[in-house]
């Protein structure tokens, strides 16, 4: 049976890795010739297929974090954590495809917070740019981790090191190539993923003997009654079905899929509004496998390695293990297509979310802020540097989530549900009633990203660590943000009908879309 | 149960929404794709495939 060392690469695995590097570096440099604006490095000139979109919509969603942290999480909770990409992703994908893009592609805006600001007022925008902005290097880290501990764990390679070598691949090609060069190499990423992920899968289940062995084999393990459940009872302490629904399904999914700038950015790019809902569609259809394709490795790994991994609540717990064990059941030459998988979604994650970041900082912040006057070249330039300057602190600030998270998956998610409650909040209620408005958006923002706040901060220091999960602290700051939202509207002057054109469902905009 | 059936309930809400939902309100062309390139029939379907995932394995 495999243990938790390292491998020796076998010289076509070897290969295969450095010939996926390559490839995708080449790709990437040959896009960059034809960025020469901002529009062309954020937006990708509002030329990308919908096809290309759609499977980098995947990826940027499904990265190295998910392939480490639901393998993790999958043998610690079992299929319930396929929620995240059924309720919490198909669901909000398929409502945003048909009643939020429209407006948001018509709008003509590049950033999620550029149509707040729109909506609501400047305020508003700065603040959701400098929230989501920051938290987004966050999450670089969370990406940094799941990817240096793999290469650590599974190659013996220096952690540290991993990182800076990702560093500069994905910092060379999306730093000259923006957006276009991203979303086409996360097309090739996104095939080479599912590959790896299937051979995972695959090679689990022959070793187990098959899925009914599987089922038998977890069953006879302490606190598996429910691994094998996508919806957990009322009363279970994580996940339970009410905390998934309200936390996932009608929170952080939506606030995720139709308010994260990551994911946004690249529908905005499209040729047209219907390309823009195909992409979605899609990603939509995708997502019915790949969940299974990420958290089975979970159910697998703990039928063959609970005796070196441990207990499913142990309280030790350390991130990370399960997945470079699988990967050792695979034979040489498919381990390097695995790696290569990995190595695809890492740098389809870090991509996207570099670029975004970049896009909010100059978009929303730099621009309008500080060089409203600045030129198209000067932009350019700017967002090329942000990208170096992020990478570089989320590598930095990898240190401290390798430190304080135990899953890569929950640290992703607890930044996450920081903001998204009251995001959605003034997506939802600006884009179906003209009587909110700017106040009310501010008050709702800083009610709901304080209700957040306080209480990720009451688990540490509340009594006896009071246990909250980060799908309730979603749902109860959507509620506050909501709330306070509504009720300083109403007692604010509402906007004018003009200047709500466009920007809410009950008021279309006089253009027509141009396709 | 309940669990199951609400879920699963969520999922035939979103289909009947996209199947009823008037072309000018969701920015649909007037002129109608075949199903096959018609994306309200392939969301549809995705959420039938939804409310039988939950159904059987929830």
């Amino acid at each position: 049976m495999a243990s938790l060392g390292s491998l020796a690469l076998d010289p076509i695995d070897a290969a295969l890795v450095v010939l996926y590097f390559v490839a995708i570096a080449a790709i990437g440099l040959w896009l960059s010739r034809g960025v020469k604006t901002g529009k062309d490095l954020f937006l990708g000139g509002r030329t990308l297929p919908w096809w290309a979109v759609g499977t980098s919509l995947v990826v940027s969603d499904i990265g190295a974090k998910d392939m480490v942290g639901l393998a993790d999480d999958g043998y610690r909770y079992g299929m319930v954590m396929m929620n995240f990409d059924f309720i919490g992703c198909i669901f909000p994908v398929l409502v945003a495809a048909f009643l939020f893009m429209p407006y948001l592609w018509l709008a003509g805006v590049y950033t999620i917070p550029e149509y707040l600001g729109r909506r609501y007022n400047r305020t508003v925008r700065t603040l959701f740019a400098a929230i989501w902005g920051t938290s987004m290097v966050a999450m670089l880290a969370t990406i940094f981790v799941s990817a240096g501990t793999m290469f650590e764990h599974l190659l013996g390679w220096n952690f540290y090191l991993s990182i800076g070598v990702l560093t500069l691949v994905v910092g060379v090609y999306t730093t000259l190539g923006g957006l276009k060069a991203v979303v086409f190499t996360d097309f090739v990423s996104c095939i080479v993923l599912i590959i790896g992920a299937t051979l995972i899968c695959v090679a689990g289940l022959v070793e187990v003997g098959g899925w009914s062995e599987l089922q038998r084999r977890v069953a006879e393990l302490p606190g598996t009654d429910h691994h094998f459940q996508l919806i957990l009872p009322a009363d279970a302490p994580r996940f339970s079905w009410p905390s998934v629904l309200l936390g996932l399904g009608f929170v952080a999914g939506p606030a995720y899929w139709i308010g994260n700038q990551a994911i946004v950015q690249r529908t905005l790019g499209t040729t047209s509004q219907s390309a823009a809902r195909a992409s979605y569609i899609l990603c939509a259809a995708i997502k019915l496998v790949f969940p299974i394709l990420l958290v089975v490795p979970g159910l697998i790994g703990l039928a063959l390695f609970h005796d070196q991994v441990g207990p499913i609540h142990a309280a030790d717990w350390q991130g990370g293990r399960v997945l470079p064990l699988l990967v050792q059941l695979l034979p040489r030459g498919v381990l390097g297509i695995v790696l290569g998988a990995f190595m695809a979604g890492v740098m389809s994650n870090l991509d996207s979310y570099v670029n975004s970041a970049s896009t909010l900082w100059v978009k929303d912040i730099y621009v309008p802020l500080f060089r409203p006057q600045a030129d198209e070249g000067e932009v350019l330039r700017v967002g090329r540097w942000l990208v170096v300057l992020f990478l570089a602190g989320g590598a930095a600030g990898s240190y401290f989530v390798r430190q304080y998270f135990g899953s890569v998956f929950e640290a992703f998610q607890t930044f996450l549900s920081l903001f998204q409650g009251a995001l959605l909040a003034l997506l939802l209620l600006g884009m179906l009633f003209r009587r909110i408005n700017g106040a009310g958006g501010v008050a709702g923002i800083i009610v709901g990203v304080g209700l957040a706040f306080f209480l990720h901060g009451w688990k540490h220091l509340g009594p006896d660590h009071m246990e909250i999960s980060y799908l309730w602290v979603a749902w109860w700051s959507f509620v506050a943000a909501a709330a306070s939202t509504v009720a300083v509207s109403l007692v604010t002057k509402p906007y004018e009908e003009a200047r709500l054109r466009g920007l809410v469902y009950s008021l279309p905009a006089a253009e027509q879309e141009t396709q | 149960m309940i669990g199951r059936l609400v879920f699963a309930g969520v999922f035939a809400l979103l289909a009947a929404w996209l199947f009823v939902v008037p072309r000018h309100r969701i920015g649909q062309a007037e002129q109608r794709p075949p199903c096959w390139r018609n994306v309200r029939v392939w969301a549809i379907g995705i959420a039938a495939v939804q409310m039988a995932v939950y159904l059987f394995w929830g």
